[in-house]
């Protein structure tokens, strides 16, 4: 099996209650869907998986890299090979999309003025989204418009590891997963979702791992999940 | 396919770091000395970002600079150029219908009062009413929304992205506020001083600007400089602390107090040099 995109070890949420340790593996071509109740601590689990806060204790390894120890230059490199979906659409909201989207480019010179366009007019298209929208400002877009541009961020680096930490996204998976699904059939990439055993339903059952938080622990099912249905009249 | 060509290491700080405080502090000692301890960090890492070279980095420290200052001087010299013509009138009627006539006198008066200390003064009041106040409402929006997490995940600081340009703006919006509202000064007291006496506008100009000194100009100039950094900084701090609508109609007064507060610290401390 391919070497884990992100390994937890050990890992204690600061939750003022200490919960029992967490451990996770998570290898490319996984689809991993956390669900759980509210303040069930799956936002602080989302937050300690992509590095936004410490956990109590534990160990994370991301890209075979620790992230107690790796130094912030290290630790921005490995989040660009990571695509994530924050609870909020995590827009700046006096900005047009395209100011928004190229913002990480622009910024650290990644790529050229003269290709922005084309590149991110080429990710709208590829999940059919509206060049409009690139245009307008996020303040003025829809709840829903704008969280599908902020999905569209989480994959504009062609990333390796996609966190999901929003509940919305339910709604858009149909139209997410048809370009997702061959780069995770090829182990190139792995993706976590939040959300509820329901969506489970959008993803190729060999793929899909599960898990529940409950009070920061974290609860892995066996596999295979399923209940089995039994036809009627039998 | 492949997007981007990943080959330059970017500047990124993680989350800032939350400062571990004695147990033995009470609660309000505890929020103080971790408020001056996140503000002290939010400083120090404005600096710090000067320091950080990258063309894309200060392509956003350039033209959010210059929208900084088309918001707080271009957006207001209309009422920052009215404030000063009635302060320049307000001041000097009472002199003329007392009989004070004298150019040199009331250049001497206008220079001293409305130039070194209301001028700067009023300026800072509508700098910290109209932008300030902006300011920390527009990082508090971007708080509630995550904004600023995200943009601590692209490896981008949100203080050097967000607060940088807001302070140099700032600070440059109010050397020019401050020039332009003494212009209105000048041209409302020499309105009445024309109206008494037959000197000539350029006279009652000459009479006011000869008051203004190189050291004069100088002084003011540090006081604006001290005003922007001030206003710009605390502003920004309390947008940074608004996770959601209640804390920033909470903040939002605060900045305002602890900014006007700083701004009268700041010139009662110039008064005292100049005057002292």
């Amino acid at each position: 099996m391919a070497e884990p995109l992100l390994q937890l070890k050990e890992i204690i949420l600061p939750f003022p209650e200490p919960p029992p340790a967490i451990n996770l593996l998570i290898h490319p071509g996984e689809i991993w869907l956390i669900d759980g109740a509210a303040k069930s601590g799956k936002t602080t689990l989302f937050k300690v998986l992509s590095g936004l806060i410490q956990p109590r204790s534990g160990t994370i390894s991301l890209f075979n890299t620790n992230l107690r120890t790796c130094s912030a230059r290290s630790l921005a490199r490995l989040r660009q090979r990571m695509g994530i979906l924050l609870e909020g659409d995590g827009l700046i909201p006096s900005w047009s999309i395209f100011d928004n989207l190229a913002l990480p480019w622009r910024y650290h010179d990644l790529l050229p003025e003269s290709a922005l366009q084309e590149t991110l007019t080429t990710l709208l298209q590829q999940f059919g989204e509206e060049e409009e929208l690139l245009y307008r400002v996020a303040a003025t877009l829809t709840i829903e418009q704008r969280r599908r541009m902020a999905l569209l961020r989480a994959m504009q680096n062609n990333p390796q590891l996609i966190l999901l930490d929003n509940d919305g996204v339910a709604s858009y998976l149909d139209r997410l997963m048809p370009p997702l699904l061959p780069q995770i059939e090829a182990q190139a990439l792995a993706l976590v979702v939040r959300g509820t055993p329901a969506m489970a339903r959008f993803f190729p059952k060999e793929l899909l791992r599960r898990a529940t938080v409950h009070a920061g622990a974290l609860h892995i099912h066996a596999l295979p999940s399923y209940p089995v249905i039994q036809p009627l009249n039998q | 396919m492949r997007m981007t060509a990943m080959s330059v290491e970017p500047t990124t700080p993680s989350a800032p770091p939350r400062p571990h405080l004695p147990g033995y502090l009470s609660a309000p000692m505890q929020r103080t000395a971790g408020g001056m301890g996140r503000f002290s960090y939010m400083s120090g890492n404005l600096v710090s970002g000067f320091f950080h070279t990258s063309a894309g980095r200060y392509q956003y420290l350039l033209k959010h600079s210059i929208q900084q200052i088309y918001f707080t001087t271009l957006q207001s010299w209309q009422l920052v150029f009215f404030i000063g013509l009635a302060l320049g009138i307000l001041m000097v009627v009472p002199m003329v219908s007392l009989g004070f006539t004298d150019i040199d006198m009331l250049s001497s008066l206008i220079s001293k009062v409305l130039f070194q200390q209301l001028i700067p003064f009023l300026t800072a009041i509508v700098a910290i009413g109209r932008s300030g106040t902006a300011i920390t409402s527009e990082i508090a929006s971007m708080q509630s929304q995550q904004a600023i997490d995200m943009l601590l995940l692209q490896g981008i600081d949100p203080h050097h992205l967000l607060v940088q340009p807001r302070v140099i703006g700032m600070i440059l919006s109010m050397l020019l506020l401050t020039t332009w509202m003494i212009a209105g000064a000048i041209l409302g007291a020499s309105s009445i001083v024309l109206m008494v006496d037959d000197a000539g506008w350029l006279q009652v100009m000459r009479a006011c600007a000869s008051m203004l000194t190189l050291k004069e100009w100088g002084l003011t100039a540090l006081m604006m400089l001290w005003f922007g950094m001030a206003i710009g900084t605390i502003h920004c701090y309390y947008g940074f602390q608004s996770a959601n609508a209640v804390q920033t109609a909470m903040n939002l007064p605060k900045a305002f107090v602890r900014s006007f507060l700083s701004c009268l610290l700041v010139i009662t401390l110039f008064s005292l040099v100049r005057y002292g």
